[in-house]
Protein backbone atom coordinates (compact mmCIF):
# COMPACT_ATOMS: atom_id res chain seq x y z
CA UNK A 1 0.00 0.00 0.00
CA UNK A 2 1.18 3.47 -0.85
CA UNK A 3 0.40 4.79 2.64
CA UNK A 4 0.84 8.43 1.83
CA UNK A 5 -1.61 8.41 -1.03
CA UNK A 6 -3.86 5.67 0.36
CA UNK A 7 -3.68 3.80 -2.94
CA UNK A 8 -3.30 -0.01 -3.08
CA UNK A 9 -0.67 -1.60 -5.33
CA UNK A 10 -1.82 -3.70 -8.29
CA UNK A 11 -1.14 -6.95 -6.43
CA UNK A 12 -2.96 -5.76 -3.32
CA UNK A 13 -5.86 -4.62 -5.45
CA UNK A 14 -6.14 -8.00 -7.16
CA UNK A 15 -5.93 -9.91 -3.86
CA UNK A 16 -8.55 -7.67 -2.25
CA UNK A 17 -10.82 -7.93 -5.28
CA UNK A 18 -10.67 -11.74 -5.28
CA UNK A 19 -11.21 -11.83 -1.51
CA UNK A 20 -14.22 -9.54 -1.77
CA UNK A 21 -15.61 -11.57 -4.66
CA UNK A 22 -15.29 -14.86 -2.78
CA UNK A 23 -16.96 -13.29 0.24
CA UNK A 24 -19.85 -11.83 -1.73
CA UNK A 25 -20.51 -15.01 -3.69
CA UNK A 26 -21.03 -16.85 -0.41
CA UNK A 27 -23.98 -14.73 0.70
CA UNK A 28 -26.39 -15.57 -2.17
CA UNK A 29 -25.06 -19.14 -2.15
CA UNK A 30 -26.03 -19.38 1.53
CA UNK A 31 -29.54 -18.12 0.74
CA UNK A 32 -30.04 -20.50 -2.20
CA UNK A 33 -28.69 -23.48 -0.25
CA UNK A 34 -30.99 -22.79 2.69
CA UNK A 35 -33.98 -22.40 0.39
CA UNK A 36 -33.18 -25.76 -1.14
CA UNK A 37 -32.94 -27.34 2.33
CA UNK A 38 -36.30 -25.87 3.36
CA UNK A 39 -37.94 -27.11 0.15
CA UNK A 40 -36.41 -30.59 0.58
CA UNK A 41 -37.74 -30.80 4.14
CA UNK A 42 -41.19 -29.80 3.05
CA UNK A 43 -41.10 -32.33 0.21
CA UNK A 44 -40.02 -35.05 2.65
CA UNK A 45 -42.95 -34.23 4.95
CA UNK A 46 -45.73 -33.56 2.46
CA UNK A 47 -44.53 -35.03 -0.83
CA UNK A 48 -44.27 -31.62 -2.46
CA UNK A 49 -42.42 -28.37 -1.87
CA UNK A 50 -43.84 -24.89 -2.11
CA UNK A 51 -42.07 -21.63 -1.42
CA UNK A 52 -44.26 -18.77 -0.28
CA UNK A 53 -44.02 -15.39 -2.02
CA UNK A 54 -41.55 -14.07 0.54
CA UNK A 55 -39.10 -16.92 0.04
CA UNK A 56 -39.55 -16.84 -3.74
CA UNK A 57 -38.47 -13.21 -3.57
CA UNK A 58 -35.33 -14.30 -1.67
CA UNK A 59 -34.68 -16.82 -4.45
CA UNK A 60 -35.10 -14.18 -7.16
CA UNK A 61 -32.92 -11.58 -5.44
CA UNK A 62 -30.17 -14.12 -4.72
CA UNK A 63 -30.05 -15.11 -8.38
CA UNK A 64 -29.98 -11.45 -9.36
CA UNK A 65 -27.05 -10.88 -7.00
CA UNK A 66 -25.13 -13.77 -8.57
CA UNK A 67 -25.86 -12.31 -12.01
CA UNK A 68 -24.53 -8.91 -10.88
CA UNK A 69 -21.33 -10.49 -9.63
CA UNK A 70 -20.92 -12.51 -12.86
CA UNK A 71 -21.35 -9.30 -14.91
CA UNK A 72 -18.77 -7.55 -12.74
CA UNK A 73 -16.24 -10.35 -13.21
CA UNK A 74 -16.77 -10.26 -16.96
CA UNK A 75 -16.24 -6.51 -16.98
CA UNK A 76 -12.96 -6.79 -15.09
CA UNK A 77 -11.85 -9.58 -17.42
CA UNK A 78 -12.56 -7.29 -20.38
CA UNK A 79 -10.63 -4.46 -18.77
CA UNK A 80 -7.62 -6.72 -18.17
CA UNK A 81 -7.70 -8.06 -21.72
CA UNK A 82 -7.80 -4.52 -23.05
CA UNK A 83 -11.05 -5.00 -24.93
CA UNK A 84 -13.17 -2.77 -22.76
CA UNK A 85 -14.12 0.31 -24.73
CA UNK A 86 -14.83 3.63 -23.18
CA UNK A 87 -17.06 5.95 -25.15
CA UNK A 88 -16.16 9.45 -24.01
CA UNK A 89 -18.45 12.21 -25.23
CA UNK A 90 -18.53 15.90 -24.40
CA UNK A 91 -20.71 16.17 -21.33
CA UNK A 92 -21.56 18.65 -18.62
CA UNK A 93 -20.57 17.78 -15.10
CA UNK A 94 -24.21 18.09 -14.15
CA UNK A 95 -25.03 15.15 -16.47
CA UNK A 96 -22.54 12.95 -14.62
CA UNK A 97 -24.10 13.86 -11.28
CA UNK A 98 -27.64 13.33 -12.58
CA UNK A 99 -26.71 9.91 -13.97
CA UNK A 100 -24.98 9.06 -10.71
CA UNK A 101 -28.17 9.80 -8.80
CA UNK A 102 -30.15 7.68 -11.27
CA UNK A 103 -27.97 4.58 -10.86
CA UNK A 104 -27.56 4.73 -7.09
CA UNK A 105 -29.42 2.01 -5.21
CA UNK A 106 -32.38 3.19 -3.13
CA UNK A 107 -30.45 2.49 0.06
CA UNK A 108 -28.03 5.37 -0.58
CA UNK A 109 -28.98 9.06 -0.76
CA UNK A 110 -26.53 11.58 -2.07
CA UNK A 111 -26.17 15.08 -0.67
CA UNK A 112 -24.13 17.42 -2.81
CA UNK A 113 -22.21 19.73 -0.52
CA UNK A 114 -20.08 21.45 -3.13
CA UNK A 115 -20.09 21.57 -6.90
CA UNK A 116 -17.07 22.71 -8.92
CA UNK A 117 -17.79 25.87 -10.86
CA UNK A 118 -14.38 25.72 -12.51
CA UNK A 119 -14.87 22.40 -14.24
CA UNK A 120 -18.35 22.41 -15.73
CA UNK A 121 -17.70 19.97 -18.56
CA UNK A 122 -15.33 17.42 -20.03
CA UNK A 123 -15.20 14.33 -22.22
CA UNK A 124 -16.43 11.37 -20.24
CA UNK A 125 -18.13 8.03 -20.71
CA UNK A 126 -20.93 9.33 -18.55
CA UNK A 127 -22.66 5.98 -17.99
CA UNK A 128 -19.56 4.11 -16.86
CA UNK A 129 -18.23 6.98 -14.81
CA UNK A 130 -21.58 7.32 -13.03
CA UNK A 131 -21.69 3.56 -12.32
CA UNK A 132 -18.16 3.61 -10.90
CA UNK A 133 -18.98 6.60 -8.69
CA UNK A 134 -22.18 4.87 -7.54
CA UNK A 135 -20.08 1.84 -6.55
CA UNK A 136 -17.80 4.13 -4.54
CA UNK A 137 -20.83 5.75 -2.87
CA UNK A 138 -22.19 2.32 -1.89
CA UNK A 139 -18.78 1.42 -0.42
CA UNK A 140 -18.63 4.77 1.41
CA UNK A 141 -22.00 4.07 3.01
CA UNK A 142 -21.10 0.49 3.82
CA UNK A 143 -17.81 1.34 5.51
CA UNK A 144 -18.84 4.70 6.92
CA UNK A 145 -21.82 5.56 9.09
CA UNK A 146 -24.15 3.10 7.31
CA UNK A 147 -27.03 5.58 7.52
CA UNK A 148 -27.60 5.73 3.76
CA UNK A 149 -26.55 9.40 3.63
CA UNK A 150 -23.41 10.06 1.59
CA UNK A 151 -22.04 13.55 0.98
CA UNK A 152 -20.54 14.40 -2.41
CA UNK A 153 -18.20 17.26 -3.18
CA UNK A 154 -17.31 17.91 -6.81
CA UNK A 155 -14.34 20.18 -7.26
CA UNK A 156 -11.39 20.82 -9.56
CA UNK A 157 -8.91 17.95 -9.46
CA UNK A 158 -5.16 17.98 -8.99
CA UNK A 159 -4.25 18.07 -12.67
CA UNK A 160 -5.46 20.52 -15.27
CA UNK A 161 -8.98 19.78 -16.43
CA UNK A 162 -9.51 16.93 -14.00
CA UNK A 163 -12.42 16.76 -11.60
CA UNK A 164 -12.41 15.35 -8.09
CA UNK A 165 -15.47 13.55 -6.77
CA UNK A 166 -15.12 13.31 -3.00
CA UNK A 167 -17.56 11.02 -1.19
CA UNK A 168 -17.91 11.03 2.60
CA UNK A 169 -19.91 9.12 5.17
CA UNK A 170 -19.78 9.60 8.94
CA UNK A 171 -17.43 11.63 11.09
CA UNK A 172 -13.69 10.88 11.36
CA UNK A 173 -12.70 9.30 14.67
CA UNK A 174 -9.62 7.44 15.81
CA UNK A 175 -6.93 5.71 13.83
CA UNK A 176 -6.95 4.90 10.13
CA UNK A 177 -8.29 1.43 9.33
CA UNK A 178 -7.51 -0.76 6.31
CA UNK A 179 -10.20 -1.29 3.68
CA UNK A 180 -9.55 -5.01 3.17
CA UNK A 181 -12.36 -6.99 1.60
CA UNK A 182 -14.93 -5.04 3.66
CA UNK A 183 -15.24 -2.49 0.87
CA UNK A 184 -16.94 -5.04 -1.34
CA UNK A 185 -16.46 -6.26 -4.88
CA UNK A 186 -18.15 -3.20 -6.40
CA UNK A 187 -15.55 -0.93 -4.81
CA UNK A 188 -12.66 -2.82 -6.34
CA UNK A 189 -14.41 -2.98 -9.71
CA UNK A 190 -14.83 0.82 -9.56
CA UNK A 191 -11.09 1.22 -8.91
CA UNK A 192 -10.36 -0.81 -12.06
CA UNK A 193 -12.80 1.23 -14.14
CA UNK A 194 -11.46 4.56 -12.88
CA UNK A 195 -7.86 3.41 -13.49
CA UNK A 196 -8.69 2.64 -17.12
CA UNK A 197 -10.13 6.16 -17.39
CA UNK A 198 -6.73 7.46 -16.29
CA UNK A 199 -8.10 8.48 -12.92
CA UNK A 200 -6.95 7.77 -9.37
CA UNK A 201 -8.75 7.00 -6.14
CA UNK A 202 -7.49 7.95 -2.69
CA UNK A 203 -9.40 6.64 0.31
CA UNK A 204 -9.32 6.92 4.08
CA UNK A 205 -11.28 4.99 6.67
CA UNK A 206 -11.56 5.33 10.43
CA UNK A 207 -14.16 3.81 12.74
CA UNK A 208 -17.56 4.77 11.29
CA UNK A 209 -16.05 7.14 8.73
CA UNK A 210 -14.96 6.89 5.12
CA UNK A 211 -13.70 9.41 2.63
CA UNK A 212 -13.14 8.37 -1.00
CA UNK A 213 -11.75 10.88 -3.51
CA UNK A 214 -11.76 9.96 -7.20
CA UNK A 215 -9.73 12.27 -9.43
CA UNK A 216 -10.97 11.87 -13.02
CA UNK A 217 -9.29 13.45 -16.07
CA UNK A 218 -11.63 15.65 -18.06
CA UNK A 219 -10.20 14.70 -21.45
CA UNK A 220 -11.69 11.22 -21.91
CA UNK A 221 -8.48 9.23 -21.52
CA UNK A 222 -8.45 5.48 -21.71
CA UNK A 223 -9.62 3.07 -24.35
CA UNK B 1 -36.19 -15.82 33.74
CA UNK B 2 -36.05 -19.59 34.26
CA UNK B 3 -35.44 -21.51 31.11
CA UNK B 4 -35.37 -25.21 30.44
CA UNK B 5 -32.16 -26.83 29.21
CA UNK B 6 -31.63 -26.65 25.47
CA UNK B 7 -33.11 -29.42 23.36
CA UNK B 8 -32.57 -30.17 19.70
CA UNK B 9 -35.55 -28.12 18.58
CA UNK B 10 -37.02 -25.18 20.40
CA UNK B 11 -40.62 -26.45 20.20
CA UNK B 12 -39.74 -29.53 22.27
CA UNK B 13 -39.23 -27.44 25.39
CA UNK B 14 -42.78 -27.69 26.67
CA UNK B 15 -45.79 -25.37 26.56
CA UNK B 16 -45.08 -23.38 29.75
CA UNK B 17 -41.51 -22.41 29.02
CA UNK B 18 -40.93 -19.33 26.89
CA UNK B 19 -38.86 -20.04 23.79
CA UNK B 20 -35.21 -19.15 23.87
CA UNK B 21 -34.41 -15.89 22.18
CA UNK B 22 -31.83 -15.49 19.44
CA UNK B 23 -30.50 -12.16 18.21
CA UNK B 24 -29.59 -12.06 14.50
CA UNK B 25 -27.17 -9.24 13.64
CA UNK B 26 -26.91 -9.28 9.85
CA UNK B 27 -27.13 -6.49 7.28
CA UNK B 28 -28.14 -8.72 4.36
CA UNK B 29 -31.92 -8.75 4.50
CA UNK B 30 -32.26 -11.91 2.41
CA UNK B 31 -30.09 -13.95 4.74
CA UNK B 32 -31.92 -12.51 7.75
CA UNK B 33 -35.29 -13.50 6.29
CA UNK B 34 -34.12 -17.09 5.85
CA UNK B 35 -32.46 -17.33 9.26
CA UNK B 36 -35.67 -16.03 10.83
CA UNK B 37 -37.76 -18.61 8.98
CA UNK B 38 -35.51 -21.53 9.92
CA UNK B 39 -35.08 -20.53 13.56
CA UNK B 40 -38.79 -19.83 14.10
CA UNK B 41 -39.63 -23.19 12.56
CA UNK B 42 -37.21 -24.70 15.07
CA UNK B 43 -39.16 -23.03 17.89
CA UNK B 44 -36.89 -20.14 18.79
CA UNK B 45 -37.94 -16.56 19.36
CA UNK B 46 -35.98 -14.30 17.01
CA UNK B 47 -35.04 -10.64 16.97
CA UNK B 48 -33.08 -9.21 14.09
CA UNK B 49 -30.99 -6.06 13.73
CA UNK B 50 -28.88 -4.62 10.92
CA UNK B 51 -26.29 -2.52 12.72
CA UNK B 52 -23.68 -2.88 15.45
CA UNK B 53 -25.35 -0.10 17.47
CA UNK B 54 -28.72 -1.90 17.38
CA UNK B 55 -27.06 -5.19 18.28
CA UNK B 56 -25.28 -3.68 21.28
CA UNK B 57 -28.52 -2.04 22.46
CA UNK B 58 -30.43 -5.33 22.13
CA UNK B 59 -27.75 -7.25 24.06
CA UNK B 60 -27.82 -4.60 26.78
CA UNK B 61 -31.60 -4.31 27.09
CA UNK B 62 -33.09 -7.63 26.09
CA UNK B 63 -33.03 -11.20 27.30
CA UNK B 64 -31.27 -13.00 24.47
CA UNK B 65 -29.59 -16.38 24.86
CA UNK B 66 -27.47 -16.45 21.70
CA UNK B 67 -26.23 -14.03 19.05
CA UNK B 68 -25.85 -14.93 15.39
CA UNK B 69 -23.40 -12.29 14.23
CA UNK B 70 -22.30 -11.33 10.74
CA UNK B 71 -18.93 -9.61 10.43
CA UNK B 72 -20.33 -6.97 8.06
CA UNK B 73 -22.98 -4.79 9.63
CA UNK B 74 -24.66 -1.65 8.32
CA UNK B 75 -22.67 0.73 10.52
CA UNK B 76 -19.36 -1.05 10.81
CA UNK B 77 -17.94 -4.42 11.63
CA UNK B 78 -19.17 -7.16 13.93
CA UNK B 79 -15.92 -6.72 15.80
CA UNK B 80 -17.50 -3.70 17.52
CA UNK B 81 -20.23 -5.97 18.85
CA UNK B 82 -17.70 -8.56 20.05
CA UNK B 83 -15.73 -5.89 21.90
CA UNK B 84 -18.90 -4.57 23.55
CA UNK B 85 -19.97 -8.09 24.46
CA UNK B 86 -16.71 -8.69 26.28
CA UNK B 87 -17.75 -5.88 28.64
CA UNK B 88 -21.52 -6.38 28.75
CA UNK B 89 -22.18 -10.12 28.75
CA UNK B 90 -19.01 -12.12 28.47
CA UNK B 91 -20.78 -15.49 28.80
CA UNK B 92 -23.34 -14.88 26.05
CA UNK B 93 -22.66 -17.38 23.24
CA UNK B 94 -21.92 -15.82 19.86
CA UNK B 95 -21.93 -17.67 16.55
CA UNK B 96 -20.01 -15.74 13.92
CA UNK B 97 -21.32 -16.01 10.34
CA UNK B 98 -18.76 -15.08 7.73
CA UNK B 99 -17.74 -15.59 4.14
CA UNK B 100 -14.23 -14.45 4.96
CA UNK B 101 -11.27 -16.77 4.79
CA UNK B 102 -10.34 -16.52 8.48
CA UNK B 103 -6.92 -17.75 9.55
CA UNK B 104 -6.99 -20.18 12.51
CA UNK B 105 -5.17 -17.62 14.68
CA UNK B 106 -7.55 -14.78 13.77
CA UNK B 107 -8.26 -12.96 17.06
CA UNK B 108 -11.99 -12.82 16.27
CA UNK B 109 -12.21 -16.61 16.55
CA UNK B 110 -11.15 -16.44 20.20
CA UNK B 111 -14.03 -14.06 20.93
CA UNK B 112 -16.82 -16.34 19.67
CA UNK B 113 -18.30 -19.73 20.54
CA UNK B 114 -18.43 -21.01 16.96
CA UNK B 115 -17.91 -19.93 13.36
CA UNK B 116 -20.44 -20.71 10.62
CA UNK B 117 -18.65 -20.29 7.34
CA UNK B 118 -20.88 -19.21 4.46
CA UNK B 119 -22.35 -20.98 2.63
CA UNK B 120 -23.80 -23.11 5.43
CA UNK B 121 -26.93 -25.24 5.32
CA UNK B 122 -30.00 -25.44 7.54
CA UNK B 123 -28.71 -28.52 9.37
CA UNK B 124 -25.39 -26.86 10.24
CA UNK B 125 -27.22 -23.78 11.47
CA UNK B 126 -29.63 -25.72 13.68
CA UNK B 127 -26.93 -27.98 15.06
CA UNK B 128 -24.58 -25.06 15.87
CA UNK B 129 -27.34 -23.09 17.58
CA UNK B 130 -28.48 -26.14 19.56
CA UNK B 131 -24.96 -26.86 20.72
CA UNK B 132 -24.19 -23.35 21.93
CA UNK B 133 -27.44 -21.81 23.12
CA UNK B 134 -27.56 -21.43 26.88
Amino acid sequence: MDDEAGRPSGTELRAALLGALSHELRTPLTSLGMLLDLARRQAAQTGEARLDADLLRVFELSLRELQRLADGIQEISRIERGIWQLQPQPAALREVVERLRAVLPESVQLTITEEAPAAPSGRWDVGRLAEALADLAVAANRLGAGTGAVALEVRPGRSRGSVEFRLRSGEPAGENLPFGTDAGFRYFRALSVIAIMGGTVVARRTSGYVEIAADIPGGGEGT
Amino acid sequence: MLRSPPTFRGEERGPDVPPMRILIAEDEQLVTRLLRTVLRQAGYDVKDVRSAAEAIAAIREEDVQLVLLDMHLADGTGLRVLEALAELRKQLPVVLMTGEDLEPDDPRIRLVSAVLRKPFDVGELEETVRRHIA
